[in-house]
Formats: structure tokens, sequence, C-alpha cells
């Protein structure tokens, strides 16, 4: 999971034109991307989505609102400052936009060029990149020899060889076969494992399969941004609480929307034992010890949770719960969990015959 | 920033497309050669009027004060050479006369064609060109002429002894030297000033050379030229005018320059070369910059500077500009060689010429980046995306 946020835009407003003319594109968008994200941006074109990609990428000057971008306050950059913000953006534009008098390594190079790197580092830098989008065998062509889903590998060759550490892309497989279409999922995927922030304006659902956020932008909007893989796995955590067992996939779902994120440091007290109870917990990662009166009695790991007893008797923490390590929790209150038990009938019994078992 | 290594992208979108290389090349070179051709006749014309005065042997030169033009005749007193003989810094002096469109009769035919003759005195060593110099025995026979090979070939192209008729006598050809045409005469013979006066004073009693077209002075060893031509200027009367010999040379190269509108024409006619090639450059990169708008814009997104994709229409500018000129100097040597052999007008591709002619090239190469490069300076990354 991620630490320290790549991208963090809050507030982001943007207007196209002056005067009469001037339209409101970005609507105070608020949106954080850890590092190493593979974040898919989803929307009807118009919607907003490019405009807040080129605010990350420096291409436009910010307008309203604050946008960090690998800690750096992009308001605050001169021109020359976006220029050198730059460089640290890999940018894949839908058009290759490749030049015709370049061998596919002399255009993979001029990315390279900006780098300090000898020249035999960049020949070796270029002629990596396009062995690992399958041109090794192509290096010395020019676009006007190679095919279109070859000239859009060399594109992405080009963006990715500088190692980036954002990298931004506009339909990036639109033209690739399958085979070719996973083998630069892959390279995006191992990028992103090296700590590249990736954004993708995308349909291509092998793409989707390997983010990790889809942002649907609508009308200027963020209007949704969900994790699928954690979503998937937090319902299946929470498929597993007796309480919520009956539950549909869609109401799960809708539940693990609902979850908090809360981190806490190895021997963080996170329930006291005699507390009024308010929350529901469910362990992303880690481990914690669940101690009743000084007495160790378990430890509960990924995938376990604790909490609900005092919710549904309505009394009382009967233990006192201490994280063992760095332990991510999700949270669920009180009134959400209410709302969420209503929905599953006959849960009070079945939970109480839990409980009853647990001890 | 060094470019060692980097991707030549400048030289890569002017030469990948052989074709386009070539036509591009092509039209940068038809107007280097259109530049040349009109310095290389302008030169042709100034340089014409010094060659053969350039072959003189003299530290200073008295010449008529109101002559304005070596070849119209304005003699002055031959009096006010032997004045300057008597000035102490003053070794020798030699006069120098010129005949202009005195009638010679071809060899081989009947027709009668005009040239310019000069005389001076074969004791006297009036002339630098060793091929007259050393034909100065020769020449004290009477009626002997040295003549011009470069003379158009109307005049029969005469070698050593020939023999045939110039004003009212017979003449025999003692040798030949390299002048060449110039505007007001298309060829040259030197003889001695006693054959020179029977031509132009036939049937006079006592016949005498009393008015000089160029007197030649030359100093002692070791005399200050400056000082004597002061010197000169103060001891002599008004008409007539006292030059270094360089200053003479300089004047007469000048004076179509100066008191026609020839060098306007040329100049207009150069201008006009420029003006093309900068045109065809123009045509060139603006076409190819609009095929890599899209491209440009990327390399800003990569994080080019503005000026850096600038600097790349520039350098096709330039590369445009010196293979056109490289390939148009080497014509234009071919042009010279091929005109001078042909009308005997000396063309010379000097360095001087060509570089300026580069220059010149060059320069409406990179007006024409300027203006092509407007579009990909302004083109907005964000618009790519």
């Amino acid at each position: 999971m991620t630490t320290t946020p790549s991208v963090a835009c809050s507030g982001i407003s943007h207007y196209f034109g002056s005067g009469e003319t001037r339209k409101q594109i970005l609507f105070s968008c608020d949106v954080t991307v850890g590092t190493g994200e593979v974040v898919v941006m989803t929307g009807p074109s118009g919607s907003g989505k490019s405009t807040l990609l080129t605010l990350i990428g420096g291409l436009r000057s910010i307008q309203e609102g604050s946008l960090r971008v690998l800690g750096t306050e992009m308001r605050d950059l001169s021109p020359a400052g976006l220029i050198e913000a730059r460089r640290q953006v890999g940018f894949i534009f839908q058009a290759h936009n490749l030049f015709d008098s370049l061998s596919a390594r002399e255009n993979v190079q001029m990315g390279l060029d900006l780098k300090d790197m000898t020249p035999r580092q960049r020949r070796e830098r270029a002629d990596e990149m396009l062995q690992a989008v399958g041109l090794g065998e192509r290096i010395t062509y020019r676009p006007g020899a190679l095919s279109g889903g070859q000239r859009q590998r060399v594109a992405i060759a080009r963006a990715l060889a500088p190692r980036p550490r954002i990298v931004l892309a506009d339909e990036p497989t639109a033209a690739l076969d399958g085979e070719t279409g996973r083998k630069v999922v892959g390279l995006f995927q191992q990028m992103a494992a090296d700590g590249c922030t990736i954004f993708l304006v995308t349909h291509d659902k092998r793409v989707l399969d390997a983010s990790d956020r889809i942002v649907h932008m609508l009308d200027g909007r963020i209007a949704s941004d969900v994790r699928p893989r954690r979503a998937l796995q937090l319902a299946e955590f929470l498929s597993k609480v007796p309480a919520f067992s009956t539950l549909t996939p869609a109401a799960l779902s809708e539940v693990s929307e609902q979850l908090r994120e809360q981190r806490v440091g190895a021997g963080a007290t996170v329930v006291r034992e005699g507390e009024a109870g308010d929350a529901f917990y469910l362990i992303g990662e880690g481990s914690v010890a669940v101690t009743i009166k000084e007495r160790e009695v378990a430890t509960l790991a990924t995938g376990q949770f604790f909490g609900e007893a005092a919710l549904l008797k309505g009394e009382p923490r009967n233990a006192t719960v201490t994280s063992r390590e760095s332990t991510l929790l999700y949270v669920l209150d009180k009134a959400h969990f209410d709302r969420a038990l209503e929905r599953s009938g006959d849960m009070r019994k079945q939970l109480l015959e839990v409980l009853f078992q647990r001890q | 920033m060094s470019s060692r290594g980097r991707v030549p992208l400048a030289w890569r979108n002017v030469t990948y497309n052989p074709r386009k290389f070539l036509l591009s090349v092509g039209g940068v070179t038809f107007a280097v050669l259109l530049m040349f051709t009109e310095v290389g006749f302008l030169n042709g014309i100034l340089d014409g009027q010094v060659v053969l005065l350039g072959k003189l042997r003299a530290d200073l030169v008295l010449v008529s004060a109101s002559k304005a033009n070596m070849f119209v005749a304005e003699p002055f007193p031959r009096e006010r050479l032997w004045s300057a003989a008597a000035d102490p810094s003053v070794e020798s002096v030699s006069p120098v006369y010129v005949a202009m469109n005195v009638p010679w009769k071809h060899p081989g035919r009947r027709a009668l064609r005009f040239l310019r003759l000069v005389a001076f005195d074969p004791d006297d060593r009036a002339f630098a060109d060793p091929e007259v110099d050393g034909r100065r025995e020769a020449l004290k026979q009477r009626d002997t002429v040295l003549f011009d090979r470069r003379a158009a070939a109307y005049f029969g192209r005469p070698v050593d002894g020939v023999e045939t008729e110039l004003g009212s006598r017979r003449v025999r050809v003692a040798g030949t030297f390299d002048s060449g045409v110039d505007l007001p005469s298309r060829g040259t013979a030197i003889t001695s000033d006693r054959t020179f006066l029977r031509l132009v004073q036939p049937g006079a009693v006592e016949p005498e050379l009393k008015r000089v077209e160029i007197g030649l002075v030359h100093l002692r060893p070791g005399a200050d030229a400056g000082a004597a031509v002061k010197a000169l200027r103060a001891a002599l009367p008004g008409d007539v005018t006292v030059l270094t010999f360089h200053d003479f040379l300089a004047r007469e190269r000048g004076y179509f320059l100066k008191n026609t509108p020839i060098g306007l024409m040329f100049a207009l006619g150069v201008l006009m070369g420029a003006v093309v090639a900068g045109f065809i450059c123009y045509q060139i990169l603006y076409a190819d910059v609009l095929d890599n708008l899209g491209q440009y814009a990327t390399l800003k997104a990569m994080g080019y500077a503005t000026w850096a994709i600038g600097l790349v229409v520039l350098q096709q500018a330039l590369y445009l500009g010196l293979l056109g000129f490289l390939a148009g100097a080497t014509g234009s040597g071919l042009l010279y060689r091929g005109l001078s052999m042909s009308t005997g007008f000396r063309i010379h591709l000097t360095a001087g010429r060509a570089g300026a002619v580069l220059a010149l090239t060059l320069m409406a190469c990179a007006v024409a980046a300027l203006l092509a490069a407007k579009k990909p300076l302004a083109a907005d990354p964000a618009d790519a995306f």
C-alpha cells in the first residue's frame, strides 16, 4: 500500500477561454494518488480528464487550487520550472508523434537526450526499451516502415525509456493486439512496482484489470474514485463476517465503500476494554492482539475482524485490542454498521451465536 | 548542453527523404548560382578594368586631372612628366601612350577589327609583367607588336611571327601576353613608342609624342611614396593628378561602380538571388515543420525548451544553406571557367566573394527559419494530449 502521495490535487478548478467565452472545465477536483499506483481515468470526452492530466504533467499552468506533484507545488512553478517538471513525466499521446526522419531507436533516444547519460548508455537504454515492447527486431526501422501498433509501441518505449516517475498515457493500448497489449500492460505494472505512478485514459479491459484505481469523471468533477482490487478484497473479507453473510454482492460492495482506512503503528491501542463501542474493524494488513483482563486471548490477522460485539449488544468493549505491528485497519462507523445490519434479516441471532461460540 | 552523441534531428529531417533532399538542396543551389553569376559578372567588369594596368610597373602614376577613366583618351603634356623627374625622390619616369580603336586586320581574313594599342619606350622598364618586360628587345625592332592571347577570337589568335596590318602599317607579332577583355575593348596590342608614333601620326615630318596618357614614376629605393605624392602635387600644375600606383588601380577598378548604376543593378541581382534562396528555404522548412507539428509539441511535453525547437529549425535552414552553397560554389567555379574561356572576361571565384555569397545565403536561410519556426514555437503541448 501507499505511503507518500505522488500526486495530490485539492480544489483544482480550471477554465478555458476568457471573458464572455470563459468556460469552466474542472470543478474543484480532489484526488490523491500514491507512488506506484496505476490509475485509470474514465469518463466521456469533455469530462475534463485530459485537462486534469495535462495539469499533472505540467503542460498547463494551475489556475485555481493546489496540485502537488512529486512533492512540488505546481502552482508556484515558473514556465522554466514547468519545463523542468515535465522531464519527470512520460507522455504517451494517442497520436504517436514520431519523427518520420528518425529510426525507432533515435525516436526513443530523443527522450533520453535530456538525461545526463553517455551516448552509449542512451543507445543501450533505447534498445532495451524497444526490446521490452517487442520491437527488438525493428530498432533501425523508420516509422514509415512500421505498422500502427508498432509505432504506438515505439511511442511507449520513448515515454518509458527515461524512467519517468509519472506516466500519463492516452489510450496507449488502443492499436495493440492481444499479445503485445499484455506485454505493454505488464510493462506498466513493472514500472509501477518500481515506484512509477501511472495515469491511463483507456477503455481497454486488460488495462482496467491491471489498475489499482478507477477514477471516473463527469462534467469536470470526479464522480467516483474506486479501487477495484481493494473493493473486491474488502467485499471478500466482509462476506466472511457472519453479520453480513446474507448480503448480496452489490450490498457488500456498497458497505465496503463505507469503510474508512486507518493505519496504526505497532503497539497502538485500537479498542480499550470498558469503553463504549462506536465502530467495527476489519484488518487489511498486519495483526493485532486481543487482551481480556490483561490476559492475551487471541491474535487476529489480515481478513479478520473485531469490535462487532459491542455494537451488536450495545455494551462496553469486552476486550482491549492492541496492534502488534504497523497495521492497516478498515473502519466501519456504528451508523453504517447498523444500516448494513438492517439489510441482513436474521443476523442478530446469528451473530449472537458466533459470539457465544467465541467465548 | 553538448550535442555529442545526441540524435541529429535537424540533419535527419533534411536528409531522410532522398528525393526531397535533392530537390531542396537543388533549389538553394540554383539561388546560389544566381548570386554567384551576378557577383561574377560585376567583378569581371570591374577587374577587367585593371588587368592590363596591373601589369605596369610604377610607384606613382601621373594622369590628366580631367581624366575620369583610363580607356577614354585624355592625355596630358609630356613636360609634366619631365618636371616630375626633377624631384629628388624620383629615380625615373616612363610615359605610356594609348590609342583607342586602331584597326587590325584578321591575319587570315580581310575583316577589320578595332583594338586598343598601348605603347612605351622599350628602353624603359614600364611593365612588371615578364611576358612584356622580356620582349623589350623584340619591340625595339620597327613595326613589331605583342598581342593579347585572351583577346576576342575575331582578331584571329595571332602567334609569334604572324604578320598583318595594324592601322596603316604592316606589323609582325613578336610575342603574346595574357590580359583579356574589358568593357571598352575586346583586345589589346602593345608596341614601342616609335612604332606607335608612325601609326598615329603617319606622314608627319618631324613626329614627336607630346602628349602622354599615363605617366609612370619610379621612386628611388627607400623613398616615401606618400611624401613623394605630396611633393609632386605641390610642384606640378593642376592639370595633372598624382596618385600612388595602388590608389590608381583602386580608382580605375571603382570607376564603373562609382559612375554607372552597374553596381546597383548587380547588387539588386544578388539580392534577388538571396531572396530566392530564402524563399525556397522557407517553402521547404514550412512544409517540414507542418509535418512535424505534433512531434515538436511532444518534444515540448518531454521537457525540451522552446528555444531548443527553434534551434532544430534553424539548424535545418543552415544545413540547406551550407549544402546549397557548396554545390552552388562548385557549379559557379565551372561556370566562371566556361565564361572566361568563351568571353575572355576574367571572372575569379575569390575567397572574399565566396564568403560574401555564403554569408548572404546563410542569412537568407536564417530569416526563412525564423519565419518557418513560428508555428512549432507556438505549438502547445497540451493540445497534443
